[in-house]
């Protein structure tokens, strides 16, 4: 006999919408959302709708992301990474000097670069899980060391990364898809199926929404959260070498405040910061969101300044009315006790 | 390391724009008497901090020019990016009785203590970059450097693109008020004042650049595919690293062949960018830190020595591009191959 | 006279489902209500209505003969309407005085009227402190007390503010015998002082005690309300589950089992300091051994080293025989020790997911040997729990566990063990703050489980809940065992003294 998924659903009575709560429902809402803003700027930029804008919104959203998948684990298991940004830089300065100074193989230069993202999230999950320093307090002091080390290692200046193979990486193509957008689409179905269908991603979960009844479950939190933390880290160090990529250069001010629009994407796709909540779906789709109102706005010559004000905005809207939702559920859900 | 060949030149050519002007520091001579000149002097310079090599370019600049003078001694302190280290390191230089001071720091209230401090003691002082009230101000001439810039490109086009554009990219900085603005405002009149055909004012695209690399590319990248039939596209950056973003934009989208792009500072990564073959990067007008200490070190002589000097100095700025970068940089690692040719 | 509260005729419904139907409660000056009914019967959305939480579809709410229209928790407060929670609102690090007149500081006169007037503030408190007779030291920090004297100040916090009309959920919950009696001093001084109060709590002997009249409530319905001289245990309990469950005061009929398998679990001369000191225990495959003593014995903290939470400082514990090194709850479990902690809510589940991920979390040998799951087989699994257990919810395994009522809540604590395949299952306080019916199909379903050769060793405070269901009993004072009684010999005296440290 088989079971499928949906079978228990439909033996209850009231069940017809039942799959359409909670995370689904956060993330047709979002869809909706993207539609509607790309609806918007269709009616006001003829060249929106174009099938070069979409391959430029695919080229430009690998970095955030790629920087994503990272932070909605984490934010999943109730923390938080600010050293994101950082990390970016100092993957794209590290491989850059390694190359130009050290005479390393880029290739290898650039795993090393990959590497030393690795070794930073492990720093950051050594000191939230084992020592018990609060993240947001962990990696806000990490984010002002690891941009302190990329200003010493480059003394602060600009270095070229003029090589053809590492640009394809940013800026290549393949099948007419730019290969940043290639990458993250696979690492999203990967991270998707993780989270979804390992005991890793359900113990995230769990983590996230009760560490104390997590660990008393027999689940190792502080393997957990040191796995999440390292793995935040290389993805951020990647979406450093894309920018690197991308630029054709190092820079030690590189995507300063990148962490800012991560965290923002993540919560807009329905990440919750208290932990415990959050699909890959959904913050893939709030990444798709930004980006596409950046460009939408720009094309549409808004001042930057209002595009700002639009962002956060949004990010009011799309959460805010997700909250009043879950709230009106819950008083009719829970209110029979 | 920089070369400074070009140091003598500068060192005549050191900026006494308005010989009338009377100065806001120093002493002014009576009678042929001049009570601050010496045989020798020793000089405080405060810098802006230690971290960052442009400021480290303008330190080992006034230690260069000290040298070559003979007769001055320098006393160094860092700020810290502090207004109160500064004003300590201020005190210090008074006990320590210096003769005059350079001040490169950046906060205003600041700058009215110590500015007092020094005033009381009669110390004349010459401030880097960051105006402070009564002392001689050295630094960018921004409007000058941004017009230099529009210039070159202008010519460029006219010479290239049948002396007209379909678009002109502004990358700015607006978030930072006066100094960027001024330096973009000079490039926009250099290129409308001398293209053939000025660009149409609706294909002027001003796009906020963040100062970063990234976001530059990500603006850019956006704004393309928006001018589809844009085949001569001219932009004007706020830096280097921003002129560095746009053209991976522009490449990055198969078009890097439409654009060229000038922009301010020639820091290496910019150089680097002139000099490739084919490049995108027209050039960028120079700020010349390292030199910075040529023409301060000879008008603090001045003013102690009561000769008349201007109350604003200002950088001698040239546009480097590929032909003349190697009389300013060739002796550079970077360079060397390059200008060996 | 007209009674001071009357709620009639009052319904609600939620998703179309009626939670209320047609209730109607009414409660005079100076009287105690005592106000039952199993979890989901409706008692938390009466009061809610009560509170201005919820509105009410249909009926009507009086005070004092006056129609009255609740439609915010503030028209309550204005009303004199105060409700004390089972989870205590309070600010740890203020001084009880504070926390007294948190919100309603008093200030000084004058040009200074921005100030607290701080030796105001201590007398006011002194006052409404003395006025209720409670020896609480005002200027003492509210996280220094202990549980009853936090809750009391609660009260007094509630009542000091003109209350007319207090409602308490489950106040006792968390009570020592002498602790209870300590409260049941301030509901005294209450009622004489003319303030109406609603009682809400499953402890029937303590509603002998304090009540004068009883309202049950079933599905919604008002089933009947009688003078507490006309109540009887049985029919209470019959009202509220509506059916007959003549096992309820130690007359469950406990398998008279003479003989059970190899030991599972030894305990050798465990000690930690200043919380348990050298404890031998076995518990036999097919055994139940109750532990029973009063709060902060060290039972709890006996069964959290067990799982390797806290770290004993000496002793050994075997598992089948063999000794095992538990230094995590990781090593416990790999052992086959089970683990059902004191707070569920806290530390048993995870609430905001559902039923099936809660019975499967950290259960993966079955299910995932590769790290990658079937769902199929983890739902197969998972219904085949629920209906072994009878774990009942709205809308399938598939709900957030925090919609559950506590019992279902500690049957689903309960499976993931079960599903985990563990040879000794601890259990903290099982049935704490779940309701009578739920409560004797836990201990069916513990009983039937031990019969299939789990060893299960349970710590309660409670002594019926020992009583009715461990083979064997131990009492544990001050961190020391103090008693062994088989279930023939052990009643509640002997238990109650074995317990406080007195004569065995």
């Amino acid at each position: 006999m088989t079971t499928s998924v949906r079978e228990p659903r439909r033996t209850t009575p009231s069940s017809r919408w039942a799959w359409l709560r909670g995370d689904r429902l956060t993330t047709i809402n979002l869809v909706l959302t993207f539609v509607i803003i790309c609806a918007v700027f269709a009616t006001q930029s003829q060249y929106f709708l174009t099938i070069e804008n979409f391959l430029n919104v695919g080229r430009t959203l690998g970095v955030v992301g790629i920087v994503a998948i990272g932070m909605t684990l984490v934010l999943v298991t109730g923390g938080v990474d600010l050293s994101v940004g950082s990390v970016a830089a100092l993957s794209g300065v590290v491989t850059s000097i390694l190359w130009t100074k050290s005479g390393i193989p880029l290739g290898l230069a650039a795993v090393l670069g990959l590497l030393s993202g690795t070794l930073v999230g492990f720093l950051n999950g050594y000191l939230v899980a084992v020592v018990r320093i609060n993240p947001l307090i962990t990696t806000l002091a990490s984010l002002s060391i690891i941009r302190g080390l990329a200003f010493v290692m480059s003394e602060g200046q600009t270095n070229q990364l003029n090589n053809d193979a590492f640009k394809f990486l940013g800026r290549g193509e393949i099948a007419g898809l730019p290969v940043s957008l290639i990458i993250m689409i696979s690492l999203y179905v990967i991270f998707i199926l993780v989270m979804s269908y390992t005991q890793f991603g359900r113990n995230l979960y769990a983590i996230g929404g009760s560490p104390d009844a997590s660990r008393l479950a027999g689940i190792s939190v502080t393997r957990h959260l040191l796995i999440v933390y390292t793995l935040c880290g290389t993805l951020a160090a990647f979406g450093g070498l894309i920018i690197s990529s991308q630029l054709a250069s190092s820079a030690p001010r590189a995507a300063v405040g990148l962490e800012f629009t991560v965290i923002a994407a993540t919560v807009l796709g329905g990440t919750s910061l208290a932990g415990g909540k959050g699909t890959l779906i959904g913050t893939l789709v709030g990444v798709f969101i930004l980006r596409v109102l950046d460009n939408g706005l720009t094309q549409t010559r808004i001042s930057s300044f209002y595009q700002d004000v639009v962002g956060g905005l949004v990010l009011l809207l799309a959460v805010g009315f997700d909250q009043i939702r879950l709230k009106l559920t819950d008083k009719l859900g829970g209110g029979r006790k | 390391m920089i070369t400074l060949r070009k140091a003598t030149s500068l060192f005549l050519a050191t900026a006494i724009i308005g010989a009338a002007a009377v100065p806001f520091a120093g002493v002014i001579a009576q009678d042929g008497e001049c009570p601050t000149a010496q045989d020798s002097y020793v000089i405080g310079f405060a810098n802006l901090t230690e971290d960052i090599v442009f400021t480290q370019l303008v330190r080992e600049g006034i230690e260069g020019a000290a040298a070559e003078a003979g007769n001055v001694e320098i006393v160094l302190a860092d700020n810290r990016l502090d207004g109160a280290t500064a004003l300590a390191n201020a005190d210090n230089f008074i006990a320590q009785g210096v003769d005059a001071v350079i001040e490169f720091q950046t906060d205003e209230a600041f700058g009215n203590v110590i500015m007092s401090r020094f005033r009381r003691e009669g110390i004349p002082v010459i401030a880097i970059d960051i105006p402070m009230p009564g002392a001689t101000f050295f630094g960018a001439d921004n409007y000058t450097a941004g017009l230099l810039a529009g210039e070159a490109l202008a010519a460029w086009a006219n010479e290239n693109w049948e002396g007209g554009a379909d678009a002109l990219l502004v990358l700015e900085l607006p978030q930072s008020g006066p100094v960027p603005a001024a330096r973009m405002q000079g490039m926009i009149d250099g290129i409308q004042d001398n293209l053939e055909t000025p660009v149409a004012e609706e294909a002027i695209y001003l796009l906020d650049s963040k100062n970063t690399q990234e976001e530059s590319f990500n603006v850019v990248s956006d704004i393309l595919p928006s001018i589809p039939d844009a085949e001569r596209i001219l932009a004007v950056t706020i830096n280097d690293g921003v002129a560095l973003g746009v053209i991976a934009a522009a490449e990055a989208a198969g078009r890097g062949e439409q654009i060229m792009v000038v922009g301010q500072g020639a820091d290496p990564s910019g150089q680097e960018e002139i000099i490739k073959e084919g490049s995108r990067y027209l050039g960028a007008t120079g700020y010349f830190p390292e030199l910075y200490g040529y023409q301060i070190i000879p008008a603090m002589i001045d003013i102690l020595e009561c000769r008349p000097v201007a109350p604003s100095v200002y950088v001698n700025h040239e546009f480097i591009s590929a032909e003349n970068v190697c009389e300013f940089y060739g002796e550079t690692e970077l360079l060397a191959e390059f200008c060996a040719e | 006279m007209t009674a001071l509260l009357q709620m009639q005729n009052i319904s609600k419904s939620f998703y179309g489902v009626k939670v209320l139907d047609d209730v109607s409660i009414s409660l005079s000056a100076g009287e105690v209500l005592a106000l039952l009914g199993e979890n989901g019967a409706g008692k938390s959305t009466l009061i809610k209505i009560l509170n201005g939480d919820y509105q009410k579809d249909g009926g009507s709410v009086l005070i004092d003969g006056q129609p009255t229209e609740i439609t915010h928790p503030r028209d309550a407060e204005k009303l004199g309407i105060r409700m004390i929670y089972q989870e205590l609102h309070y600010a740890p690090e203020l001084s009880v005085a504070e926390n007294l007149v948190l919100g309603h500081l008093p200030r000084k006169s004058g040009a200074l009227k921005w100030m607290v007037d701080w030796p105001k503030m201590r007398e006011m408190a002194r006052d409404v402190l003395t006025l209720l007779n409670v020896d609480i030291d005002p200027a003492a920090k509210m996280g220094s007390l202990t549980v009853v004297e936090r809750e009391i100040v609660e009260i007094v916090k509630a009542v000091s503010r003109q209350a007319r009309i207090v409602v308490m959920d489950e106040p006792t919950a968390a009570l020592t015998p002498p602790e209870v009696r300590q409260l049941f001093g301030i509901i005294e001084n209450l009622r004489s002082r003319g303030v109406g109060i609603i009682y809400i709590s499953h402890r029937l002997d303590e509603i002998k005690q304090i009540a004068q009249r009883v309202t049950v409530l079933r599905d919604g319905k008002h089933v009947n309300t009688l003078p507490i001289s006309e109540a009887s245990d049985e029919n209470i309990v019959q009202m509220m589950v509506g059916r007959k469950i003549e096992d309820r005061l130690h007359v469950r009929a406990l398998a008279k089992q003479t003989s059970f398998g190899e030991t599972a679990l030894s305990i050798r001369g465990l000690s930690k300091a200043d919380a348990f000191e050298d404890i031998t225990l076995d518990v036999r495959r097919g055994e139940i051994v109750g532990l029973f003593g009063l709060l902060g014995a060290g039972h709890v903290a006996l069964t959290r080293s067990l799982f390797g939470v806290e770290r004993p400082d000496s002793g050994q514990i075997l598992v089948d025989g063999a000794p095992v090194k538990i230094i995590s709850p990781q090593h416990a479990k790999r052992a086959g020790i089970g683990f059902v902690p004191l707070d569920r809510k806290v530390n048993g589940l995870v609430l905001g997911m559902s039923v099936r991920k809660n019975i499967t979390l950290s259960n993966w040998d079955k299910l995932a040997p590769l790290g990658v799951f079937s769902q199929g087989k983890e739902l197969a699994n998972t219904r085949a729990w629920v209906e072994r257990l009878g774990i009942r919810m709205a809308g399938g395994v598939e709900v957030e566990t925090r919609f559950l009522s506590g019992g279902n809540q500690q049957k689903v604590v309960l499976a993931r063990w079960l599903e985990a395949g563990v040879k000794v299952l601890l259990l903290n306080e099982p049935t704490w703050g779940v309701d009578v019916g739920a409560r004797s199909d836990i201990y069916d379903q513990l009983e039937a489980l031990a019969a299939e050769g789990l060893a299960i060793l349970m710590v309660s405070s409670d002594i019926e809940e020992v009583l009715n269901v461990s083979h064997r009993i131990l009492t544990i004072y001050k961190g020391r065992i103090t008693g062994e009684y088989s279930q023939a010999e052990a009643n509640q005296e002997i238990l109650l003294q074995s317990a406080a440290g007195g004569a065995q």
